[in-house]
């Protein structure tokens, strides 16, 4: 999600009259007319401080010379890590009160540091605010947007306007804990961390066989052999990489209360692609909403930032248009590839491909971001009946994936990210493999 | 400053404070929603208490006039201060604008005696002198008229 620069603003100050200006001139006419009209001499002495005061403001008012700059720590932050941010306002001339608004984007906010703030300026003075940001919503930004407006000593004037040295920055999600991953049916053929079901080069036991020429010495099992009477050698399981697919539902979301079924589904798929990518696994991102994103899978640490900041591009967008599995580029979804799934199950063209990709064999696991408690239930008979129906539908839907063999966990406020995956895992350990249709 | 003007008055105190109390409310309403444009009505309204009490009284030129002036001024003054934002920050700011008030209030003072002086001495000096009176106070009005216009100019070209 990249927030949108401010609309374009003027850059530097414009000058406009208070509403003192007019008063205060309005006033001493008034007052030298009545003096006038009514005969009152002393009407002039009541006008004449608001003629001093006007006319001393715009013989005297000096136009301000301030600049403002901002400075970030760094370009990248964690969801509710801080970030320290230094503006140096300065004046070439001296500015009586100067406010100053440090302008931020929804999604950053304020941990330390006060704006707007009112500063006194002397002429050539520098002065440096240290600020400390916070994400609270992962995402791209940019920031650095100071809103100035200098008052003269009268107060007649002021001068306004926007200082913007804009600079991006990106907020990471914050990670879900994961303790164990789920693995693949099947790995693939680069060497990888996953112990693979075929025989091969290996440090995990796999079985035992007779030697036969060119069996290399050391894979011989002497205490095996010493009880045959002749040589038998160990088998190993072959360490093999595998190929993990993120596919993010992207087509609707539900929220509350600052968080929503997408930012759930960020921090997920960002945990998941950190801990896949350092067990030298290949990971790739399927982003299947209004918008279809995807990366082919890779590996290493550039992959990681790649898939992150495609993720903070991730975003809602709305769109009748029926999408299929067609949609997605083939190299996309390699075979033997695990799919994890995160999505909320509330559009039927997400719930549609993630039962065509099961009906074409991949090896589908979803995690259900449940959008039922952010679901406000209405207080009348016919609405409580109509929250009963639909989530009577969801089950439905979830024993549906069941029939189906794919191991379908729901990830809610009572249950952590940690113990929906666990579940995958047991589901996947224990049910029958079902035959693909 | 209501009572002041009520009590110099000499009859009709109710009617004259009954002006100046319009004043206070409006200038009380300016400050409560924060409208500016308002005070400037509560401050004339407060002027106006002061002219209806002059008109009352007759006779002699007040010699209290430019301590009113200097009142109405403050009042003015600290109304619009009320009305401006106030975000926190540098704790000399309120003061130093405290003390450019005081000193504005003691010039302004000098200022409004001078010019009840020089009235008084042209309401003695005849025609004339009244007529250069009314020429001084219409240039005055022309000058800031024409101050305010050209200053209203450059900040119109600065937005531009």
């Amino acid at each position: 999600m990249i927030d949108e620069a401010p609309a374009e603003r003027p850059q530097g100050l414009s000058r406009y009259a208070t509403t003192k200006l007019p008063a205060f001139i309005g006033l001493a006419g008034l007052g030298l007319i009545a003096a006038l009209v009514l005969g009152l001499p002393e009407l002039v002495a009541l006008a004449a401080p608001f003629a001093l005061v006007a006319a001393a403001g715009l013989a005297l008012a000096e136009r301000p010379s301030v600049d403002a700059e901002v400075e970030l720590a760094r370009e990248l932050t964690v969801e509710g890590e801080d970030l320290e941010a230094r503006v140096t306002v300065w004046s070439a001339t001296g500015v009586e009160r100067l406010d100053l608004v440090f302008d931020l984007p929804t999604g950053i906010a304020l941990a330390d540091g006060t704006s707007p703030t009112s500063l006194n300026l002397q002429r050539g003075e520098e002065r440096t605010l240290d600020f400390t940001l916070r994400g609270e919503r992962w995402g791209g930004y940019t920031l650095g947007s100071i809103g100035l407006r200098a008052y003269e000593r009268f107060g007649l004037f002021a001068d306004e306007g926007w200082f913007e040295h804009l600079q991006p920055v990106k907020v990471y999600p914050r990670p879900e804990a994961i303790k164990e991953l789920l693995r693949p049916l099947e790995t693939q053929v680069f060497s990888g961390n996953q112990v693979a079901r075929e025989k091969g080069e290996g440090i995990e036991f796999a079985d035992l066989r007779r030697f036969v020429p060119g069996d290399r010495p050391r894979r011989v099992n002497w205490r095996a052999s010493a009880r045959r009477d002749e040589l038998w050698v160990n088998e190993l399981h072959a360490e093999r990489n595998t190929d993990v697919i993120l596919f993010l539902d992207s087509f609707s979301e539900v929220g509350g209360d600052g968080e929503s079924t997408l930012d759930r589904a960020v921090r997920a798929a960002a945990a998941l692609a950190t801990n896949y990518l350092a067990e030298k696994d290949r990971v790739g991102l399927v982003s299947f909403g209004g918008v279809l994103n995807w990366l082919f899978p890779s590996t290493g640490l550039v992959q990681l930032y790649r898939i992150v900041d495609s993720l903070l591009d991730t975003e809602i967008v709305f769109n009748y248009a029926w999408k299929d599995l067609e949609v997605i580029p083939r190299r996309t979804l390699p075979p033997k590839a695990l799919i994890v799934a995160l999505t909320p199950l509330l559009d039927a063209r997400a719930v549609g491909v993630l039962l065509d990709l099961r009906a074409r064999g991949f090896d589908l696991a979803i995690v259900e971001i449940s959008p039922e408690p952010f679901a406000i239930v209405g207080g009348d008979e016919l609405e409580r009946v109509a929250h009963r129906l639909w989530l009577l539908r969801r089950e439905a839907l979830r024993a549906r994936y069941e029939r189906f063999g794919v191991p379908l966990a729901e990830w809610d406020d009572d249950a952590s990210f940690l113990s929906a995956l666990e579940e995958v895992r047991i589901f996947r350990r224990y049910a029958p493999r079902v035959p693909v249709l | 400053m209501i009572a002041f003007a009520a009590l110099r008055a000499g009859r009709l105190e109710g009617l004259v404070a009954g002006v100046g109390l319009v004043g206070l409310l409006l200038l009380l309403a300016a400050l409560a929603v924060q409208v500016p444009t308002v005070v400037a009505w509560g401050v004339a309204l407060l002027g106006a208490e002061y002219a209806t009490a002059l008109l009352l009284r007759g006779g002699t030129i007040d010699p209290l006039a430019p301590v009113v002036a200097v009142g109405l001024l403050l009042v003015a003054e600290f109304a619009y201060w009320s009305t401006e934002p106030h975000p926190p920050g540098d704790r000399g700011i309120a003061r130093r604008r405290l003390q450019r008030l005081v000193l504005l209030a003691l010039v302004a003072g000098g200022v409004s005696a001078i010019v009840l002086a020089v009235s008084e001495a042209a309401g003695r000096g005849g025609l004339g002198l009244e007529a250069i009176g009314v020429a001084a106070a219409a240039g005055a009005l022309a000058v800031v008229a024409l101050l305010a216009r050209s200053a209203g100019k450059a900040a119109g070209a600065a937005r531009r």
